[in-house]
């Protein structure tokens, strides 16, 4: 009985990564038109507020605030909050506006180094020798 | 540089990158990577320097176009390595002439103790396009001290007023009244003085103005109160002269400097015609 008690855990504890994992790798900020945050690693190891407003499925601006961050004049207050995402997790999401080059890609960027990780450079790397 | 400030860089590189954009859109003629490439040297500004510090060499070292070295150039004044600084002066010293005058003026943002010290070596042997750019790299670092020598030791005219100028804009009134012990009140040094600005210099410009030897003094010291704005001065010397063609030029120049009391000298003459 014990036996069985342990595998319906372990079981559960399972799915539960997989599905942790699943939802992460898949993270995607819903496409209803508004402002959208969640959390994430600074690089600097403090708590870094993400927003993204979104209109027509698209995003169409990115903002962060942070313990070393100020945006003036930004100010948002019903923003959904989609809670605490890793770091690779929001720069996968935001990576995916750099191309085409738009007035978003910047933005994207900028932001994209802001958070914790190998990442950023990783991708900054990437974009500085592009053409070469 | 900490993080924090790095940071706080990337922020206000991000809010003027938005609102850039925001006013020019991303041209259609503008090169893909290259608009890449620089918000990707922007952003680099918030990596941690030693990461940062391999990748913009590698910008500089690759075929990569002027302004994206620029940029590079800023995102290096900022690293505070040693290597950044000793790479900063190389282009400096061996760059092309554009990106070697930008390198100057980046050394001079960064303000690095040891690539400032660089400088003075790259005055003596740099044309004058180099040399204007270390006098602009010492104005940014508020090095009053390093222009002063370069005023002191100057070996032209040329090269005395480009100082002297600079000391102006840097405010530098001691540094120029005491030039001014050794060669007298050039027009360079009277209109340093105007740049310079505050009450102090309105009075010594009014005084050089009264007791002007020659024409071209006495219109360096009038040009001297335009730059500093000091309107009064001007009208009180229109009072004061009896000669219809100075009066004239101080009125020209009440003028030029969108006075409203060229009104009161306006009523005055009216009042003394009725």
């Amino acid at each position: 009985m014990k036996t069985a008690v342990h595998l319906v855990l372990i079981a559960a504890l399972v799915v539960a990564i997989v599905a942790s994992e699943s939802h992460g790798a898949n993270f995607s900020v819903p496409a209803e038109d508004g402002w959208y945050t969640w959390q994430v690693e600074a690089a600097d190891g403090s708590e870094l507020q993400v927003y993204a407003l979104m209109e027509s499925g698209q995003p169409v601006k990115f903002r962060a605030r942070g313990d070393s961050i100020c945006f003036s004049g930004f100010n948002v207050r019903d923003a959904r909050d989609l809670g605490y995402v890793t770091a690779d997790q929001s720069i996968n999401w935001l990576q995916g506006f750099i191309y085409p080059v738009s007035d978003l890609s910047s933005e994207a960027i900028l932001l994209i180094s802001l958070h914790a990780g190998e990442l950023p450079v990783e991708i900054l790397d990437r974009l500085l020798t592009a053409a070469l | 540089m900490t993080t924090r400030s790095r940071l706080i860089i990337a922020t206000f590189a991000l809010l003027i990158t938005s609102a850039g954009f925001a006013q020019s859109e991303v041209r259609d003629a503008e090169d893909p990577n290259e608009v890449l490439k620089i918000a990707a040297l922007e952003a680099l500004i918030s990596a941690p320097p030693e990461r940062a510090l391999p990748l913009v060499m590698k910008v500089l070292d690759a075929n990569n176009t002027n302004e994206v070295k620029e940029r590079a150039l800023f995102v290096l004044s900022q690293i505070n390595l040693p290597e950044a600084q000793n790479r900063l002066l190389d282009v400096a010293r061996t760059g092309d002439p554009e990106l070697s005058a930008e390198a100057v003026r980046m050394i001079g943002i960064g303000g690095n103790k040891e690539a400032m010290a660089g400088l003075a070596d790259l005055y003596k042997s740099g044309d004058e396009d180099l040399r204007e750019a270390v006098l602009e790299a010492y104005m940014i670092a508020g090095d009053v001290a390093a222009v002063n020598a370069i005023a002191t030791n100057a070996s032209s005219v040329e090269e005395f007023e480009a100082a002297v100028e600079m000391l102006g804009v840097m405010g530098a009134i001691d540094e120029l009244r005491a030039l001014s012990q050794d060669s007298g009140y050039t027009e360079g040094l009277i209109q340093a003085l105007g740049i310079a600005g505050g009450d102090d210099v309105n009075a010594t410009l009014m005084d050089i103005y009264r007791n002007a030897d020659t024409d071209d003094i006495r219109e360096a010291a009038l040009e001297g109160l335009l730059i500093s704005g000091h309107d009064e001065g001007v009208l009180e010397l229109y009072r004061e002269s009896d000669d219809i063609e100075e009066k004239r030029d101080l009125l020209e120049t009440l003028g030029i400097m969108g006075s409203d009391l060229m009104m009161e000298v306006i009523d005055e003459a009216l009042a003394g015609g009725a």
